[in-house]
């Protein structure tokens, strides 16, 4: 039984990694590889077991040695969805040369590809990318097993809830980092020369299941020992799943012919995106399903009862998971889909593409000896993303992470102490307000797809007014009976901190661009907008700036210009209305 | 309703559910030494701990045990 006055535990390190998926798994053994004595990895439940990657939906996009890597680019860097004139071209480039050898990486691990009769990596074209395939969930079975080979120490079912720094100031190089094991309470104090955030995005416990754990504790412990951060307003921030049940595998599901089609029965995505239809980027088809809806053509259905068995053979294999969903749904009965289902726009959060800690090309961040990949970092709204961009980031930060050539600090006893008394607040009152409650309030501020799909300013103002009176009135008051509701008290705590980051940085974004589309500002606006969100801890108060993108880099130049958002086109089209 | 049943029957008491649920549902009873599920709540019906039973004695449903606001 977990103890209300915990044990403390210290471990020292030359290299530590908060978390444990692809991202945190690849620095650690890219860590080991460059040299680094010792290095240790942190994961919140069992490495390999609790990180987004365990549940990747099998596909990685790939750029062979071969391919036309000034034709990708340039598709990259123009193409509203991918890179909405906001990305960051030598990210791209580093991105398009190191993917190879993250894929090889991988394979010589252990990772099982799917390759063509002669060999070669089979690729298939979803959402304009070209994806290679790999059998479902063994990806992080195989990168546990490399980190243990690589003789990597590893802390399992521990909670990373705040950095530590030198002389415990915010701002300062980073000495180490506190958390708790989330069964017994005992306190974990690091102390490391450099650190590497690996922790991943916020999913503000939404519909997938990887969200119900990545609850932003990357961005809340980074941003409170002062570290930049920034781009919470755009990426992807939304995903497609059921209605009635959370399932991944979208891409796989489109790319075999899966068709959306409104309450009427059209197929609208032939309007909305007549070249890409169906596998347009999951914003737009998100943007596109709200609009229909808005129209009074709701609700929005995916229809895949035509896919043949060798289909439902191929969707067996590469998505084991998803695919056991729709059958204990009643959706898959046999070598069939039996149904249409009921689909909705999801809240993803920053998972793949979106806000966070911001690095530079050496996986650095605004405090020395931290480091940052996978998504847990602000990615540059092109390029790296989601699994390849946690492979590439990953490697990148715990290579330099070994290099560091900074000498280790003490830890700030007084900070330690600060820092645990605060994590523990809610295991020390005797009552107060469950997590679930604060969790559901939070939703129901956020969730609604006239704040996160079709922004507009009352709106968020309205949802950020109630993010601050959870934040004022009612964390505070927060409970917990035992070690594991004080995990998910702290990640309430996590939760409500990026609401707010993401809500401030839609208020601030005023134009529409790629993913994120507000009524009250329709345009893409080239002339003021190229510019990326930053935010810091100023006194208590989150504080935000503007910053140009580096146009100087850019060999695709966007227009200087000011264009209507290709949705509002649509809609206009259409006859629906906004204001 | 999320995990749904562990069949002491098959149940072998190896542990590895309760070590790998990334949400924490799982505890082992001491005296029995076999699992039970302790914060049904919690479950997000991943499908991890049936997937990985050794002996299949497991079964989840992908009923949410949360209510989570819908888009519309």
């Amino acid at each position: 039984m977990p103890s209300k006055k915990p044990k403390s535990e210290f471990l020292e390190t030359d290299v530590l990694v908060i978390g444990a998926g692809l991202a945190g798994t690849f620095a650690a053994i890219k860590a080991k590889a460059a040299g680094a004595e010792k290095v240790l990895i942190v994961s919140k439940g069992k490495m390999g077991k609790d990180s987004c990657s365990t549940f990747a939906a099998g596909v990685f996009t790939l750029v062979l040695p071969d391919d036309d890597k000034e034709m990708l680019s340039k598709i990259y860097a123009l193409d509203d969805n991918f890179g909405a004139g906001l990305y960051d071209e030598e990210w791209l480039d580093l991105w398009l040369d190191d993917l190879y050898d993250r894929a090889l990486d991988l394979e010589k691990w252990g990772l099982k590809w799917h390759k063509t009769a002669d060999g070669k990596f089979e690729r298939k074209g979803m959402r304009g990318n070209q994806r290679a395939m790999f059998e479902g969930p063994q990806l992080m079975e195989v990168m546990a097993k490399q980190v243990k080979k690589s003789g990597v120490e590893v802390v399992g079912h521990t909670m990373i809830t705040d950095l530590l720094t030198e002389g415990g100031k915010p701002g300062k190089p980073v000495v180490g980092a506190f958390g708790f094991d989330v069964r017994t309470g005992e306190s974990r104090v690091f102390s490391a020369r450099s650190t590497v955030l690996a922790a991943g995005p916020c999913g503000f416990k939404g519909r997938y299941a990887c969200h119900k754990f990545q609850t932003g504790e990357a961005y809340a412990m980074a941003y409170r020992a002062g570290g930049i951060l920034g781009q919470f307003e755009n990426g992807q921030f939304l995903q497609l799943t059921a209605a009635d049940f959370d399932t991944q595998g979208m891409n796989m599901f489109t790319s075999l012919g899966g068709k959306f089609i409104n309450v009427k029965g059209e197929r609208f995505m032939l309007e909305y995106d007549p070249e890409l239809k169906d596998n347009s980027s999951l914003a737009t088809v998100a943007q596109a399903m709200a609009m229909e809806v808005r129209a009074g053509r709701g609700p929005i259905f995916l229809d895949m009862t035509h896919f043949t068995p060798e289909d439902i053979k191929r969707l067996r294999s590469v998505l084991p998971i998803p695919a056991t969903m729709l059958e204990r749904a009643g959706c898959l009965v046999g070598d069939r889909i039996v149904k249409k289902i009921e689909w909705q726009p999801a809240i993803w959060g920053t998972t793949a593409l979106g806000g966070g800690v911001v690095i530079n090309l050496k996986g650095e961040t605004s405090l020395p000896s931290l480091y940052g990949c996978g998504d847990a970092i602000a990615r540059h709204l092109s390029k790296p993303s989601a699994l390849p961009g946690a492979a590439i980031t990953g490697a990148i930060a715990g290579k330099s992470a070994a290099l560091n050539k900074n000498e280790k600090k003490p830890i700030n006893k007084r900070q330690m102490k600060e820092v645990q008394s605060y994590a523990f607040i809610p295991l020390e009152r005797k009552d107060g307000i469950e997590p679930d409650h604060l969790i559901l309030k939070m939703q129901e501020a956020l969730f609604p797809y006239d704040v996160t799909v079709i922004a507009r300013h009352d709106r968020l103002y309205n949802a950020l007014s109630e993010i601050e009176r959870i934040r004022d009135e009612e964390i505070p008051l927060l409970y917990a009976s035992d070690a594991h509701y004080l995990r998910l008290a702290n990640e309430v705590r996590s939760m409500v901190l990026v609401a707010e980051m993401f809500l401030r940085s839609r208020l601030l974004r005023e134009e529409s661009r790629g993913s994120y589309i507000r009524e009250d500002y329709p345009f893409t606006d080239n002339e003021g907008w190229l510019k990326n969100t930053r935010l810091v801890q100023d006194n208590g108060k989150m504080k935000f700036w503007l910053e140009d993108v580096p146009l100087e880099t850019y060999r695709y130049k966007p227009g200087s210009d000011r264009i209507l958002h290709k949705i509002f086109e649509v809609a206009r089209r259409k006859g629906i209305t906004w204001g | 309703m999320g995990i749904r049943r562990i069949d002491f029957e098959l149940c072998i008491g190896c542990g590895t559910c309760v070590d790998i649920c990334p949400m924490d549902v799982l505890r082992m009873d001491e005296l029995s030494k076999k699992p039970f599920i302790k914060y049904l709540r919690d479950c997000q019906s991943c499908f991890l701990c049936e997937r990985d039973c050794p002996v299949t004695a497991i079964y989840v449903t992908p009923d949410k045990e949360r209510r989570i606001p819908l888009a519309w």
